[in-house]
């Protein structure tokens, strides 16, 4: 594999000087979603590690203005900022809710909906890193099957599946939902731009590595996420309107265990664990791979065989994938 | 001979609750109250009991509603933020008559405020927090080892008067370790629920009782008996009911049963001295500090009484009066700003001087006290 070069827009609206621990996911993700948005953007972060990792009054690493939050309020204080914005005119600012997962899986997944289902515009990107952080490491809904937290310790770690935020977010039919990774800055970015051209609500789902949690060194932070992808743990994808899914990178396929072995939190696993582990990744991964099917290539091939009342919905589906391209095209402003 | 561990305020409270029987625990993280969340999921387990993660604070109280209704003794831990939003649930408590205890370990506030920074800013809301003023038990420990026995003490109450009741601490109290002797630990009985027993045919009701200071008996839901727990006003059955003669009699009883057991509710460490000038009133983190100050002032030949209101609410009135005695001045110590506890003593004492040593943002010092403790005005 040859050198990677990455064409990032250069403008570093984040400043050095913030409060994160080294190989901090969360806080990479902030700097290529304000490279990817500009300065005309207004944050706004609930209870959760951004709330620190910004830096204390009168010092603020993001360099465009931050909204704190309370925990349980980044969607809808986000909604009241974009209404306000929209009341005065400026159709120009971008609004941005950055909210941890503990803050969207969990405490703020009531808000969340409520902007979904309203179709609010702005930009929701939820950095993931798998439990609460900010708080000393204990598990959220984010939190995946079998990892220590100290709520879930090593003797009975987390008996459950990994919230699946991503199909809750699509059966709200929202234009743009994506998932993206700081192990691939340009599809993010990408991801981020194309969020901001579109009207409504976007969610992006970022897989967000924390040394300190999962245990390992903050230099493989993005050989983890990495790996996560690989190992089809994480996959990259976009959907637009709720329905149409597509692939932005097809994984290798490397085994779970590969993934699952560069990370402390998951030490205490067996193999028997572990195979649970894969044959979830497995079936997870089936079940997305069933949805890529491209949707006018479908709907052809089983107009064919089917009913009127199924043509007429799948003829609903085309007309659909139509209409967000034309939006996801249209520009802002 | 002694047998010491180094324990803080938080794991000492998960150790109180424990010995109390608390068999269930739901949890959300928040600084400074995480170490009971921890403790209790390391712990509770173990036992065959049920400590759980909840995914917000509202859902952490209503599953100790949930849990108590079934007849567990159950606890929630929190700090300002979470406590906020445990409101309507606790409102709840009240109206249901459901025992739970909930340990609001206290940072500066007002909102997200300083997660790492104490405070005891919360002392009034954890004592007004009911709609219509009724009166919820709040115990403030100072150390780890009342942090252990007013835990108990805490379940015990809410038990026996089929209330919530709030263990108000702090950062400081909550988060610092130090040495613990267990060969001394207070030793406290444990009271359970009074439990309805059916005899001749006589039917059940959710809130029963004949005089109104009077605590119904306990039966749980899904059990034998037909229970209602509702949070509208409702009469001694539990039918929902706006105004009736027997709704008014309940709301009166729900006031009525805690203040007419102040007495066994309240627990104050008090040091008075004969003919003191004047005394100390503190609690939590700040009642250590008073200590220390008046002790020093002691040893310069001071009299100083000191009393650490170790039951917050209901207002220990009677008991401040009595240790206050002739004392012509009345420091309260406390760490907010204006005072917020002073202002229920204040109205005690019309004929004595009532100042107060305050801080925000940082810990009062022994010498701020000591300072306030000579000064003549």
């Amino acid at each position: 594999m040859g050198q990677i070069k990455y064409q990032l827009p250069p403008d570093e609206v984040l400043a050095p000087g913030h409060f994160a621990c080294p190989g901090c996911g969360a806080t990479l993700t902030m700097r290529y979603a304000l490279k990817a948005l500009g300065r005309k953007t207004v944050v706004v972060i609930p209870a959760c590690c951004w709330s620190v990792i910004d830096g204390p009054v009168p010092y603020s690493a993001a360099g465009v203005p931050v909204f704190h939050t309370a925990f349980e309020t980044a969607a809808s204080t986000a909604s009241g900022v974009k209404a306000g914005l929209d009341a005065q005119g400026d159709h120009e600012t971008t609004v941005l809710a950055f909210a941890g997962d503990g803050g969207t899986f969990d405490i703020g997944l009531q808000a969340l909906s409520g902007a979904a289902e309203r179709n609010e515009d702005f930009i929701y990107i939820c950095y993931d890193n798998e439990a609460y952080m900010n708080t000393g490491i204990q598990r959220s809904s984010a939190t995946p099957f079998g990892a220590w937290t100290t709520t879930t310790p090593a003797v009975s770690p987390k008996a459950e599946k990994k919230k699946n935020i991503i199909e809750i977010l699509a059966a709200h039919r929202i234009p743009y939902l994506a998932t993206a990774s700081v192990a691939y800055p340009d599809d993010m970015i990408a991801k981020i731009r194309k969020a901001k051209d579109i009207r409504g609500f976007k969610f992006i789902h970022v897989f967000s590595p924390c040394p300190p949690g999962w245990k390992f060194e903050p230099e493989d932070s993005i050989k983890i996420s990495r790996m996560a992808i690989e190992s089809k743990v994480f996959p990259l994808i976009e959907i637009i309107d709720g329905i149409d899914y597509a692939l932005s990178k097809e994984p290798d396929g490397i085994p779970v265990r590969d993934y699952i072995k560069m990370q402390g939190r998951f030490r205490h696993l067996n193999d028997e664990q572990i195979g649970i582990i894969q044959a979830n990744v497995t079936e997870d991964w089936e079940r997305l791979r069933a949805k890529f099917a491209p949707t006018r290539k479908v709907s052809r091939s089983r107009r064919d065989e089917s009913t009127g009342e199924n043509k007429s919905s799948q003829t609903r589906n085309v007309t659909r994938t139509k209409n967000a391209r034309k939006r996801a095209q249209k520009s802002r402003g | 001979m002694p047998k010491f561990k180094i324990r803080n305020g938080n794991q000492m409270i998960a150790e109180g609750a424990i010995a109390a029987g608390c068999k269930f625990f739901a949890g959300y993280p928040i600084t400074p109250a995480s170490g009971i969340y921890k403790s209790m999921i390391d712990e509770l387990p173990k036992r065959g009991d049920v400590a759980i993660g909840a995914p917000d604070e509202i859902s952490a109280l209503a599953f100790c509603v949930g849990a108590s209704q079934r007849g567990f003794k159950a606890m929630t831990a929190t700090s300002g933020p979470g406590f906020s939003l445990m409101i309507e649930t606790l409102q709840y408590a009240v109206m249901t008559e459901t025992p739970l205890v909930i340990a609001l370990v206290q940072r500066l506030g007002p909102s997200t405020g300083g997660a790492t920074q104490g405070g005891q800013g919360d002392v009034l809301l954890a004592g007004n927090a009911i709609g219509g003023g009724y009166t919820i038990p709040v115990f403030s420990p100072s150390t780890p080892v009342e942090s252990f026995e007013l835990t108990i003490h805490a379940f015990n109450v809410a038990e026996r008067l089929r209330t919530p009741v709030i263990l108000l601490t702090d950062k400081e109290v909550g988060m610092t370790s130090e040495n613990v002797d267990y060969s001394a630990l207070p030793q406290s009985g444990i009271v359970d629920r009074k439990l309805f027993v059916r005899s001749n045919g006589e039917t059940y009701g959710s809130y029963r009782f004949l005089l109104p200071d009077e605590v119904p008996e306990f039966a749980p839901i899904g059990g034998r008996e037909k229970v209602t727990v509702t949070g509208s006003a409702h009469d001694k059955s539990g039918r929902l009911q706006k105004n009736s003669p027997e709704t008014i009699e309940v709301l009166r009883h729900l006031h009525e049963k805690v203040v007419a057991n102040s007495e066994e509710i309240i627990r104050l460490d008090i040091d008075a001295v004969d003919g003191a000038d004047v005394i100390v009133i503190s609690y939590g983190v700040s009642a250590r500090t008073s200590i220390e100050a008046v002790a020093a002032l002691r040893a310069k030949g001071e009299r100083v009484s000191f009393c650490n209101l170790r039951t917050l609410f209901p207002i220990p009135e009677k008991e401040i009066k009595k240790a206050a005695g002739n004392a012509k001045k009345v420091v309260v110590v406390e760490e907010n700003i204006v005072g917020l506890y002073r202002t229920q003593i204040e109205r005690l004492f019309p004929d004595k001087k009532v100042s107060g040593v305050n801080a925000v943002g940082k810990m009062i010092t022994p010498g701020d006290i000591e300072k306030e403790i000579l000064s003549k005005n």
